[in-house]
């Protein structure tokens, strides 16, 4: 990984959670990680590109321009804060034949987990995690999967366990988050059916939070909650957090700033019990 | 012999020709079904199954699908591309034939919405999601996505679906 990461946002924090992805700037200042973060960089367009509603040829010379505003700042690789433009960018990149290199925020974090412990101000001793990792990051460049198999990729349960976190299994652990792109946007039958298969093995195991690393994943599993309750009546309520909201909270960060008020399922009791 | 089946048909080649179709075994697929037994959309739709995509495929029906409803249903999770054993990704597979047939013509009531909210406002902002006051690009940066977006011929995409720009 190189000195400084062209840092590259996310549509679906940027428009939802908004302080999630500041979290990670906050992290990252906390870590002395050093980062650009340029207001030109522009959607990757994977949300679309996945919906059908981009052709190859548009989703290639919008991210020729990433690449090289990247190469511009000096940067020699690019850190997303969505799994969706982390494929997306190795795709491009590898279509295009350019050297830039990709990375998820939560490989930095992964590596820097050490550091992480001792910035902490709260652990997560006595607290019931169940990780998801999202498929983008885990299914489309396999090979590149940091830790575990991309069939069981651990990065989240390492991290979780680190922090002082007790890891359970579920049954549905390898099953898509339900979000679909296209269908996300349409009639969301698949969304709310795969997100309730999810939810539910999840639910078994009536873990305190599920952390994730994906905004697809959490704007799916956070939201559908509530329109699962709705819909069909099923009580849920299980605290789907952010791996960098997870991070910002235990380094002391106020929860107004990490950004509980855009959770539809409540962050407070489980807060509480972290802060204990 | 497959080989030879498949390359007469008009539509499949461009499936073959497209950029991302280099390095995916399209040919490779010998049918097992191992995509589908993972597949997601695949226990939501019944009609649904990325085997029965490469199938049809295989057996030169590509303009069937793409003028058909099943490309639509996959979720695009990349299960069956990491566990086929044919090293064949019937994700990518699914997006070369969305690309193909919005460019006939077809499927346009499948995205049409979808293009009107994040396309436009790709177009607009240069994002693909906005809330009010949410992030968007400085006008000089959005003005040059702008450019990129006409220039490799997404104005003309859109205007295809029946999609107004702004
Ligand atoms: S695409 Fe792969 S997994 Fe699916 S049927 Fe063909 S060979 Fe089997
Ligand atoms: S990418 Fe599509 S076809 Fe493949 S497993 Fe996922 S939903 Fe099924």
């Amino acid at each position: 990984m190189s000195e400084c990461h062209y840092l590259f946002k996310s549509c679906i924090l940027g428009a939802y959670y908004p302080e999630a992805e500041r979290c990670l700037r906050v992290v990252f200042d906390r870590l002395d990680t050093q980062y650009v973060d340029d207001p030109a960089q522009s959607s990757c367009t994977g949300h679309g590109y996945h919906s059908g509603i981009y052709p190859l040829k548009t989703t290639l010379e919008v991210n020729r321009r990433n690449f090289s505003l990247a190469r511009g700042k000096g940067c020699d690789d690019i850190v997303t804060s969505c799994v969706t433009s982390y494929a997306t960018l190795k795709e491009m990149k590898k279509l295009l034949k350019d050297p830039i290199k990709i990375y998820h925020g939560l490989e930095v974090l992964y590596e820097h987990r050490n550091e992480i412990l001792r910035g902490l101000k709260y652990n997560l001793e006595g607290i019931k995690v169940v990780t998801h990792h999202g498929c983008h990051y885990t299914k489309i460049f396999y090979d590149d999967v940091k830790a575990g198999d991309p069939e069981r990729p651990v990065l989240l349960d390492e991290i979780a366990t680190s922090l002082g976190g007790e890891v359970l299994d579920y049954s549905e652990r390898s099953l898509c988050c339900g979000m679909g792109f296209n269908h996300l946007l349409l009639d969301q039958e698949y969304c709310k059916k795969i997100a309730r298969r999810k939810l539910e093995s999840i639910k078994k195991v009536n873990p305190d939070l599920i952390l994730v690393h994906c905004p697809g994943c959490l704007l799916t599993l956070d939201r559908f909650q509530g329109i699962l309750k709705q819909e069909m009546g099923l009580e849920l309520q299980i605290p789907v957090l952010n791996y960098t909201e997870l991070i910002a909270l235990l380094f002391g960060v106020a929860s107004d700033e990490i950004g509980i008020k855009t959770h539809h399922v409540a962050l407070e009791g489980v807060i509480e019990r972290i802060k204990e | 012999m497959r080989r030879l089946a498949i390359g007469k048909k008009i539509s499949s080649r461009e499936v073959l020709e497209d950029l991302r179709a280099e390095d995916i075994g399209l040919l490779r697929c010998m049918q097992c079904g191992r995509c589908t037994g993972g597949c997601p959309a695949a226990g939501v739709f019944e009609d649904f199954s990325p085997r029965l995509v490469m199938h049809e495929l295989i057996e030169g029906e590509t303009e069937n699908v793409l003028k058909g409803d099943m490309i639509w249903k996959c979720g695009q999770c990349y299960t069956c591309h990491l566990r086929c054993p044919r090293g064949n990704s019937p994700a990518t597979v699914i997006l070369i034939l969305r690309e193909l047939s919005l460019k006939r013509g077809y499927s346009k009531d499948k995205v049409k919405e979808i293009a009107a909210k994040c396309g436009v406002l790709m177009w607009k902002k240069g994002v693909n999601f906005y809330e009010e006051g949410s992030r968007e690009l400085p006008d000089e940066a959005a003005y040059e996505v702008e450019d990129i977006l006409r220039r490799s011929g997404y104005e003309a995409f859109l205007k295809a679906l029946g999609v107004d720009l702004p």
